[in-house]
């Protein structure tokens, strides 16, 4: 298994989880989860076949660089999609649906422009026009702040459920 | 793709940061009022996966303080802890039972900032005595090592990290964390606590070049 | 009765000089967090002495202590600090610093520092 690929899980309760630049892909009932800081986390769901993916991702251009697929925009999601499509033997295009959560900041108390604020900006808009190009829509956006998230997809229903240190938990 | 800093390197720099410990355990003993003794794990590059797990399961809450860093050494110092051994802290401070302590109020909170504060600063002058002279060439007339005041928070300890390491995410495939733990002749005080360096990458280049000139003499 | 004023970002730090400074029987006129306080209330309160912690928002200890003895250069200020590098402990004294305390500091030397500033008069 590549270093940064993925994990199929199918039929069991199981909860896969994702780490920083990986990926992970399922069907019903199982959950993906992840726990996000900078990093952008996209989201993909199939209503109808009922499975998803989630992508952790760390930076928006892999320039050309194969080792870490998972770690880059252009290379996690077409690389997320590729494998629902073989594991599952569905053709993804024209159900799959989006959501991004995370490229949160953490506060400083330098006074230095912060290059992490600027991937984080970075990494949407990459991940939004690779997903334009696909065609894939993009259903909710929980994006920036000052805090780490911890998400859960439910590949079952498609609700993202969002954990925040010290603070209530919702639902995208 | 080659490696930022060599395993030499990596050694000379955890001998380095080891007289740091040094000091911010007398400074942190004399503190607390009680013999406590930091020790440095291995300083080593590793996959950002790894990384994210130095502090144990990502997902736990924990409390932190952070200073950024400035001058030849930039970068973050982090002292995190669960919110039981970092009130126990507070307890110690205060000379009340361990236990007393059970929210992080106003004054607790300081309690915690200044004592990232201390240990902060001795590892810091530790560093500024041993690190090699000419750390940077664009170093500023000044080699001091100067922390900015801490902040508190409170944060999953997986996110916590992801922050901090980002920068060097940024360009490195490897990320460098300096982890020093704590330990305690006494029984009953369990200092779970963990104090980080996290240099930028800036700092990372300028001490692979300082470190192969400390080498080649 | 010989008045203080306790400058340090830390509430936890001022508390710990506020009770030694009890202990020595100085009354604190008043606590800043940060140099750009200081400065304002050393105008208003012209303590007999200033605690002064260097690293602070907004303005630091260094800065503070340079404009403090500028507007009055009888001003009597002890650095309080983690920082013991050789510039920070250079430019404290080159600025006027009386004393230079590293953090942390004994008890012992606090009161000793009061007790004797105590006993002389101001000048």
């Amino acid at each position: 298994m590549p270093a940064s690929g993925s994990s199929g899980a199918s039929g069991s309760s199981a909860i896969v989880s994702v780490a920083i630049g990986q990926w992970a892909v399922a069907t019903a009932p199982a959950k993906i989860r992840t726990l996000l800081g900078s990093c952008v986390g996209v989201i993909l769901h199939d209503r109808v076949a009922r499975l998803g993916g989630l992508a952790h991702i760390v930076l928006p251009d892999s320039r050309g660089e194969t080792d870490h697929p998972g770690k880059f925009a252009d290379t996690a999601i077409p690389a997320m999609i590729g494998e629902i499509e073989r594991k599952f033997q569905v053709k993804a295009n024209g159900r799959l649906v989006a959501k991004l959560v995370g490229g949160a900041s953490m506060f400083t108390t330098s006074g230095n422009a912060n290059p992490v604020l600027n991937i984080g900006l970075m990494n949407q808009e990459a991940v939004e026009r690779i997903l334009g190009e696909l065609r894939i829509p993009i259903m909710a956006r929980d994006l920036g702040g000052a805090n780490g998230r911890h998400l859960t997809l439910d590949t079952t229903s498609g609700i993202v459920a969002v954990r925040i240190p010290g603070g209530a938990d919702y639902e995208l | 793709m080659e490696s930022i800093l060599s395993k030499a390197q990596c050694r000379l720099l955890w001998m380095i940061f080891e007289r740091g410990a040094e000091s911010a355990s007398q400074a942190l003993s004399k503190w607390l009022g009680q013999e406590v003794r930091l020790t440095i794990s291995e300083v080593e590059l590793v996959e950002l996966t790894v990384a994210a797990e130095v502090l144990g399961p990502p997902e736990t809450l924990v409390a932190a303080c952070a200073m950024s860093l400035s001058g030849p050494l930039s970068g973050q110092i982090l002292l995190v802890f669960e919110d039981r051994s970092g009130l126990a802290l507070v307890d110690l401070l205060m000379h009340q039972p361990v236990g007393t302590t059970a929210s992080w109020g106003e004054l607790e909170q300081s309690a915690a900032q200044e004592t990232t504060n201390i240990v902060g600063c001795t590892y810091l002058n530790a560093l500024a005595a041993h690190l090699p002279g000419k750390i940077s060439r664009d170093s500023p007339a000044s080699d001091e090592l100067v922390p900015t005041p801490p902040t508190f928070l409170r944060e999953f300890a997986g996110s916590l990290l992801e922050f901090a390491l980002m920068e060097q995410a940024l360009e490195l495939d490897q990320v460098l964390l300096i982890h020093t733990s704590f330990a305690s002749s006494s029984q009953e005080l369990n200092l779970n606590w963990s104090l980080l360096f996290i240099p930028d990458r800036a700092s990372l280049h300028a001490l692979a070049a300082a470190l192969t000139e400390l080498e080649t003499h | 009765m010989k008045r203080l004023l306790v400058v340090d970002d830390a509430l936890f730090m001022r508390k710990l000089i506020c009770g030694v400074a009890a202990e020595a029987g100085w009354q604190v006129a008043g606590e800043a967090t940060n140099g750009e306080q200081a400065v304002a209330l050393y105008q208003q309160l012209k303590p007999d002495l200033v605690t002064m912690d260097l690293v602070m928002p907004v303005m630091g200890g260094l800065e503070a202590l340079r404009k403090i003895r500028e507007l009055d250069s009888q001003a009597q200020i002890v650095v309080v600090t983690a920082l013991d590098q050789k510039q920070a402990l250079m430019d404290s004294i080159r600025d006027g610093a009386l004393d230079f305390i590293v953090k942390p500091f004994e008890r012992e030397r606090v009161l000793n520092l009061l007790h004797k500033l105590g006993a002389t008069a101001r000048n």
